[in-house]
């Protein structure tokens, strides 16, 4: 399979491989990390610890799903870690007795596969559409103002527009209702 | 401590599929399964599938100048000697992890039980058996024609179109484009469109379905469950006169030479721009009207009352044509516009009537004491009835047994 070869070429110390791999995971955990602790440099530097640790171990990996694995709970223990030691500097927190419970954790690392699959989606839309719905939605911009960001007419953001929406649509093929309220939210702002 | 150390990769896979539409039978119960294993996976499941929710996570998403900056620095660290960072280099920042997430987790889905406690009830609806609702004209035509199902928009010329499905543009005889995105329909009336008989087009919604519409004169309609409403494509005369029955939530775009009219059953309700909510299910025995912004004048149709309504207030025009006006929670109000049941001390016997018309089904009691339990909380309005009541069963020894869209409830013999 091709992406238990990944794999095999990472163990193998070959660093393309390892920066194809971290182009897969880096931003999940990124997304993984920051929910979890709620700060940005922080999460940074958790994510960093796990890739670090993957490249120290790399021989012991045969597959992609065991290196996917191994990066989360890397993140996962150490935003337990950093919880626990904020705990003991804040006094609030430590009387609300809320422990970073595995539950929601998992439930987040989960969130983080999804979305990540649909920011994938995005990505493959055409360049012209892209920025519309990234300036649009993600900046939540008006059509005006990403016609005077992209320097184009109002009419060619809404076609853009428009074509995002076929487009996404195509690839996601018969929507279910709510992604669908996401797509013509996109259309209408 | 044991650790859950297994990360369900499946589910996100099952969960990214179903966004997809491309989920087997097999998978689809799968998933099921998952969902209905533990509250939160319900939780995360309704907020999959909420695009707001979404919507507002991808914004949040990493870019590329992050994994840039986080690439170099690995790269710095495994290169030339590996080190790990030292422990004490992670200087930690106040963790703000801990009321956000948790609240967001726990916020939606619970429901507190109050036992024995029956504090008086202002305003319960009559407890009359009223028999069922006369059936409008548009709803019989439907009923042949249309799954129960789907929403449907009647255009002019009586032809029926089936909405909510792929985007498309339709066009009406008087040369008005309607155009249909999925969730939400929007007149763009033709310039010529001045017909001296207007073209009128009427969209009914089912159950658990919710429907958005742009009016031609800009005016914004959430379209709750179970309702219909009948509008005009291109607004000429010297009033915008729209009729409904059910629930809708309208922002009216402002024109004071052209007073928006909506007529239910009972009331008369007439703006000239504002927002505000009108609650005119025929099973509710009575009209709620509650004024968001604005000022808004509500008349009983068959009586002679009148009033002028204040924001935050809502007036409730009863099946006598009695009026009384009252106090709003915008809160309340507007929470099925945003996919949530809101129960105040609400009785089981009103809070399951309220589900009764969301879901369509029928309620039964088998006990007269469980009707008089009490509820307090948030619910998402999840599409599926079945998890809901589970939530509800979870904290009150009640039973409920669905069957043939009439659900019964039962006291649990401790």
């Amino acid at each position: 399979m091709d992406q238990d070869q990944l794999a095999l070429r990472v163990s193998n110390g070959d660093e393309q491989a390892f920066r194809d791999v971290f182009d897969m995971f880096n931003k999940r955990l990124l997304y993984l990390a920051r929910e979890i602790v709620s700060d940005a440099t922080l999460a940074e530097d958790i994510v960093q610890e796990a890739f670090v640790k993957l490249w120290c171990r790399k021989e012991t990996f045969d597959n992609l799903t065991a290196i996917k694995a191994f990066l989360y709970l890397c993140v996962k223990n150490a935003c337990r870690n950093a919880y626990k030691h904020a705990k003991v500097v804040d006094k609030y927190l430590s009387r609300q007795e809320t422990p970073v419970e595995d539950r929601v954790v998992l439930v987040k690392m989960i969130e983080a596969e999804v979305l990540d699959g649909l920011h994938q989606a995005i990505e493959k839309l055409p360049n012209g559409c892209k920025d519309v719905i990234y300036l649009g939605y993600f900046a939540e911009m008006s059509n005006q103002e990403v016609a005077d960001a992209l320097n184009v007419s109002i009419n060619t953001v809404k076609t853009q527009k428009l074509r995002a929406l076929r487009s996404l649509r195509g690839f996601l093929k018969d929507l279910s209702p709510g992604i669908l309220l996401l797509i013509t939210e996109i259309f209408y702002r | 401590m044991i650790q859950d150390d297994h990360i369900d990769f499946e589910v996100a896979i099952l969960i990214g599929k179903y966004l997809r539409n491309e989920i087997r039978a097999d998978e689809k119960r799968e998933l099921e399964a998952w969902r209905s294993a533990h509250p939160d996976n319900a939780v995360l499941w309704e907020k999959m599938v909420n695009a707001d929710y979404i919507g507002g996570r991808l914004s949040e998403w990493p870019d590329e100048t992050q994994s840039d900056g986080l690439w170099q620095k690995i790269q710095a660290s495994t290169k030339g000697k590996i080190k790990y960072p030292a422990n004490e280099r992670r200087r930690l920042k106040l963790v703000g992890y801990a009321a956000a997430a948790l609240a967001a987790f726990m916020g939606l889905g619970t429901l507190v039980y109050h036992l024995g406690e029956q504090p008086p009830h202002q305003y319960d609806a009559p407890l009359v058996q009223t028999p069922e609702p006369p059936v409008s004209p548009a709803h019989a035509v439907i009923s042949n024609v249309a799954e129960a199902s789907d929403i449907t928009l009647i255009m002019g010329d009586g032809s029926i179109v089936t909405l909510g499905g792929d985007p498309e543009s339709l066009q009406e005889a008087d040369g008005t484009r309607i155009n249909e995105t999925g969730s939400g329909l929007t007149y763009a009336p033709s310039k010529e469109s001045t017909s001296l008989s207007p073209v009128m087009n009427t969209v009914i919604t089912p159950a658990a379905r919710t429907y958005h519409l742009t009016l031609a004169d800009g005016t914004r309609v959430w379209l709750n469950a179970g309702s219909t409403i009948k509008y005009p494509t291109a607004f000429n005369g010297n009033e915008r006169g729209v009729t409904l029955k059910g629930e809708a939530y309208f922002e009216v775009a402002r024109d004071p030479s052209k007073p928006f009219v909506v007529m239910t059953d009972k009331s008369h309700i007439r703006v000239l721009g504002t927002r505000f909510n009108v609650k005119s299910y025929p099973q509710d025995g009575m009209d709620r009207t509650a004024l968001l912004g604005g000022s808004l004048r509500v008349s009983s149709l068959r009586g002679h009352h009148s009033t002028l309504l204040e924001p935050g207030y809502e007036a409730v025009v009863q099946e006598d044509n009695d009026m009384s006006v009252s106090k709003a929670d915008a809160k309340k109000v507007l929470a099925w516009k945003n996919g949530l049941f809101i129960f105040e001390n609400e009785s089981l016997e009103s809070l399951t009537e309220e589900l009764s018309k969301w879901y369509g089904v029928k309620i039964r009691f088998g006990d007269d004491e469980v009707k008089g339990y009490h509820f307090t909380g948030r619910l998402q309005r999840y599409e599926d009835i079945q998890f809901l009541l589970e939530i509800i069963a979870e904290t009150a020894k009640v039973k409920f047994t669905l069957r043939d869209d009439i659900l019964s409830i039962s006291k649990v013999q401790p």
